[in-house]
């Protein structure tokens, strides 16, 4: 329920949330078609290495952040994801400066050394070990059925492809 | 089997860790936060990039599914 202080949400422009729809169902239908072609052929190199370049040449292109916040040469007022053009940040946002301690990744650290262990131990073993399997060999008993090489796929995608949709709409933001 | 159970362990703590991290006011660093972050500087932005496209070329151009 919404307070009397709590900001009246706006509505999406129609236009805006069709394109997002439209540019989701050709995203789902390429995964789809992406995760049907065999393994180890010309088919699948060249489904995963279409993403991989449209991603590259966006990221890489000159003046484009994956950043959210404003980098060390970007003013501090530009407009940027998690706040509109040159407002504050929206209430609970924490720009990751403020908490630029390696102290709060600790937890991500430990991860990280448990799986980066794990793995050498599995590669150290043969790399297909029944006892202690590498991370590859996991997911690939789950890419048996086409439904989760597909979650898995979007789940890809989007890990690499949200962040530069971003940095092209603040781009865009900052043209107007 | 124990230590796929590991793996998957090692994996649900990693999402509900990110869902943590993402809550307002969390004092606690998400791995979102963390690429941004790395994603600001081209080395690092190209780190990134390589470390997601080896993960898609070996997971769904390179996969072999266990008899």
């Amino acid at each position: 329920m919404l307070s009397p202080d709590s900001p009246v949400p706006r509505p999406r422009p129609l236009g805006t949330t069709a394109a997002a729809a439209l540019g989701l169902a050709v995203v789902v239908a390429y995964a789809w078609w992406a995760t049907g072609v065999q393994p180890f052929r010309v088919g699948a190199y060249v489904a995963v290495g279409i993403p991989i370049v449209i991603v590259t040449v966006l990221a890489l292109a000159p003046g484009r952040s994956w950043s959210p916040w404003p980098g060390p040469q970007e003013p501090a007022t530009a407009p940027s994801h998690g706040t509109s053009a040159g407002a504050a940040p929206a209430p609970g946002f924490t720009p990751p400066d403020s908490r630029s301690g390696l102290g709060e990744a600790v937890p991500w650290i430990i991860i990280l050394v448990a799986a980066v262990g794990l793995e050498g131990v599995a590669l150290a073993l043969g790399g297909r070990s029944a006892i202690v399997p590498t991370l590859s060999t996991v997911v690939d008993r789950g890419l048996r059925w086409h439904p989760v090489r597909l979650l898995l796929f979007c789940g890809w995608l989007s890990i690499g492809g949200v962040p530069t949709v971003r940095a092209l709409l603040c781009l865009r933001h900052r043209a107007v | 089997m124990v230590f796929t159970v590991v793996w998957l362990g090692l994996m649900a703590a990693s999402a509900a860790w990110e869902v943590r991290c993402r809550r307002p006011g969390s004092r606690w660093t998400s791995l979102s936060e963390l690429g941004a972050r790395m994603g600001r500087g081209l080395p690092g932005r190209i780190a990134l990039l390589a470390l997601w496209a080896f993960v898609g070329w070996h997971v769904f151009a390179r996969y072999t599914i266990p008899r």
